[in-house]
Formats: C-alpha cells, sequence, structure tokens
C-alpha cells in the first residue's frame, strides 16, 4: 500500500516578508536550507529504501527535495504539475496593496472562493493537476512516495485526493518544511494520517 | 490565532496488550505515565510557547486520559475540567477483547468496522452520535473563547473533526492520532472548522 508524505518548501525571503510567490521563482533563504537539512534528517528515517522523490521544478522545493534525496542517495524527478499555485498579479506585492487594490476580490479569497484576477490560477485546476500528478507517481512508487510541493497546492492537491470540497480551507497549510502523510487504500481512496508534522517538537522517529 | 488542541491519552498496558477498551476504566501504568510527561512537553513547546494564560483543559472522565490532562497541567498549569462530551464511545461486547480475537470471532462485524460504517455488535455506540457529541463539546468550547487543549480517545478525535469540517462519521479520510499524540484545529472567519495538524506524535 503507497503512502504518500508531501513536503512544503523551506523558507524564502518572500516568506518572511508575506508575499505571495505562486510562479515566481524565488530561491530558499539560509534559514530555508537549515530546515531543509532538519527536514532531511527526520524523514530519512521514516521513509522505505526504496522510496520515490518528485518535486515541483521551482527550485525552492527542488532545493528542499534535493536534501532529503542526497541523505537517502535518491534522485529527485520534476514534475510541471506539482508547481505552486499561480496567483497572476498579486504575486511579490504586499498584503496591504493587495487589499488597496482589490478589496472585493480579497475579501472573497478569504472566503475561500476563486478571486477573479488576471492570472489567478482557480481551485478547481490546481487540484486536477496535482491529483493527476500524484496518483500517476503513486502508481510507479514500489514503497513510499514523496513530494515536494507548496502551501497552496500542496493543501489543494490533498484536498482533491480526499475528496473534499475546495470552497473550505478544511485542512490548513504546511508551514515551511512541515509535510503530510497519506495512505493509499486497498479501494483507492486515500486517508490524511499525519498533517503539518513540524520536524522539531513532537519528534518523528523518537521511538514510543 | 486561536486553537483548540486535541491530544489522546498515553497508552495503558491495555494498548500495549491489544486489547480493546471503550469504556472500560483502565488507568495508565509507569510507562504510561512517563509517556503522558514526554507527550506534555512536547505539546508544550508546540503550541505554548509563548506563554498562554487561563488554559483550561477539558478531560475525558475516564482514568487514562485525567492522568494525561494532569501530566500536562504539571508543565503548562491550567484548570482541568471533566467533561462527558468527550469521553470513550463504547465498544460494547468487544470491551475486554484483544483485537486478535475481535478478528478471529466477529470478522463479518470486523469488516464492518474497516470499511468505515458501525459494525453489529451489542452494545456499541453509533459512530454519529460520537461525532455530534464531540463536535458540540468543540463548539461549545470555542464560544467560551479561552485557550483549551481537549484530552480524550482516538474515535472521538477522528469522529468530533470529521464532524467539524462536514464530512460524514462513515467517512475513511482521517486517519487515528497515535497515543499520546496531537491534532489542533480552528474556527476561521467564515464559520468553517479547519485543522491545522493532526497525527502529530512519535513515528
Amino acid at each position: 500500500m503507497t503512502r504518500l508524505f508531501i513536503v512544503r518548501h523551506g523558507e524564502t525571503e518572500w516568506n518572511k516578508l508575506g508575499l505571495l510567490q505562486g510562479s515566481s521563482e524565488i530561491p530558499l533563504a539560509d534559514a530555508g536550507r537549515e530546515q531543509a537539512r532538519h527536514m532531511a534528517s527526520a524523514l530519512s528515517r521514516l521513509v522505505m529504501p526504496d522510496a520515490v522523490l518528485v518535486s515541483s521544478p521551482l527550485s525552492r522545493a527542488h532545493d528542499t527535495g534535493l536534501a532529503l534525496g542526497n541523505e537517502l542517495g535518491l534522485p529527485v524527478a520534476l514534475d510541471d504539475r506539482l508547481r505552486e499555485r499561480a496567483y497572476g498579479v498579486w504575486e511579490g506585492i504586499t498584503p496591504e496593496a493587495r487589499e488597496e487594490g482589490w478589496p472585493a476580490e480579497v475579501e472573497a479569497w478569504h472566503a475561500h472562493g476563486n478571486p477573479h484576477i488576471e492570472g489567478f490560477e482557480v481551485h478547481e485546476d490546481v487540484a486536477a493537476r496535482m491529483v493527476a500528478a500524484i496518483e500517476e507517481w503513486a502508481e510507479r512508487a514500489p514503497s513510499d512516495l514523496i513530494v515536494f510541493s507548496h502551501g497552496s497546492s500542496a493543501r489543494i492537491g490533498m484536498m482533491g485526493l480526499l475528496g473534499l470540497p475546495l470552497t473550505h480551507r478544511t485542512l490548513g497549510n504546511l508551514g515551511n518544511t512541515c509535510w503530510s502523510r497519506l495512505r493509499r487504500r486497498p479501494d483507492d481512496t486515500w486517508t490524511l494520517e499525519r498533517h503539518n508534522v513540524w520536524v522539531d517538537v513532537l519528534y518523528p522517529g523518537v521511538s514510543a | 490565532m486561536r486553537r483548540v488542541v486535541l491530544m489522546r491519552h498515553a497508552p495503558t498496558p491495555s494498548n500495549a496488550d491489544g486489547r480493546v477498551q471503550g469504556r472500560l476504566d483502565v488507568p495508565l501504568d509507569d510507562a504510561g505515565l512517563a509517556r503522558a510527561a514526554w507527550a506534555a512537553d512536547r505539546v508544550a513547546a508546540r503550541y505554548f510557547a509563548r506563554g498562554w494564560s487561563g488554559l483550561r483543559i477539558f478531560s475525558s472522565p475516564l482514568r487514562r486520559c485525567v492522568q494525561t490532562a494532569e501530566a500536562l497541567a504539571l508543565v503548562i498549569g491550567g484548570e482541568i475540567v471533566v467533561d462527558e462530551a468527550f469521553s470513550q464511545r463504547s465498544y460494547g461486547a468487544w470491551e475486554g477483547l484483544t483485537w486478535d480475537e475481535v478478528r478471529r470471532d466477529w470478522p463479518e462485524q470486523w469488516s464492518q468496522r474497516e470499511s468505515g460504517i458501525d459494525p453489529d455488535v451489542p452494545g456499541w455506540d453509533g459512530q454519529a452520535e460520537v461525532a455530534e457529541r464531540v463536535f458540540a463539546g468543540l463548539e461549545r468550547i470555542w464560544d467560551d473563547e479561552v485557550p483549551a487543549v481537549v484530552v480524550t480517545h482516538g474515535s472521538p478525535i477522528t469522529l468530533g473533526l470529521l464532524a467539524a469540517i462536514g464530512q460524514p462519521a462513515s467517512s475513511t479520510v482521517l486517519g487515528r492520532v497515535p497515543h499520546a499524540g496531537a491534532a489542533s484545529v480552528q474556527k476561521v472567519e467564515s464559520g468553517a472548522w479547519h485543522i491545522e495538524a493532526f497525527g502529530l506524535g512519535a513515528d
């Protein structure tokens, strides 16, 4: 039975500033690289030796994945369908500028709807490509599948796999280098077993 | 942001033996108490590092939960409130059996449970009622606007959270929080609940 670990990238400068990154190519900050090393050290003890690793091509996710790949001696494949949601004209602007320029759209977005702004990739499209990619890689993975992705696309992807409605934020976003674990059931549906596991506390790998 | 933390009790000797407990009031032994202290430190570090005050710790009346709640209170302080809303469901005729015996002697009912539905077992508490009872407790706690930890059991956490996210009690989208593990939930602006973290624990 396949276990899926879905991991969010480490911290970037834009994360610290509270800016939406979306499709923008923003590298890991030094703190993010440190987080990735901690994540890799913890996850390398939890996953099977024949795990399959696949990442969004954006460097913040890929470099996070490489930290684990190097630890395990495994390659990290890239799949463009695992990229972050595009936020269009909202990428790289401050929350204040968003509020000022698009008050109604920000309100719709906070109520978990799709805002009508240029270049925003809607929930349904993000879910469709994330689910298709994960199901395809899960078919190929003999045991564990480790996916490196992003705050919004990881959350929407998990909600899609679980069949949860996309109009409610039933799952919170993953923190930087936090992960969730899902298990594929014999009937090909998924169960969420862990969500937003944080490496530093409630420490995975400590024996009971 | 405000949240409710849900903790599952530390394991008892019955858990170690793979025995069904339900409403049976099995206390923690020394190993369980040590595990509860370990978990209390980690829950405190994750959620309470910034020094919350006025914390209330709601606990199932069963001793394994009250003991786990006491371990948490030793670390972060707070008042323990015993609350029937967070008690364990009855497993009826299965209580006291090992899970191996259940699989062997109740194969049909075992399969029913595995597929997410209530097994046909005398004295079994239906999952929809458990989900409703726990969710009502969560709503009540949220309305009190005080920082809160709920110490309860495996089924009440899974079923209460399914109700909170609008899923039927028979859904298999959520697994089970490990012993001495934790989850956290928040009610957001729109009035919907969301799961911030689930299944935290050692494994």
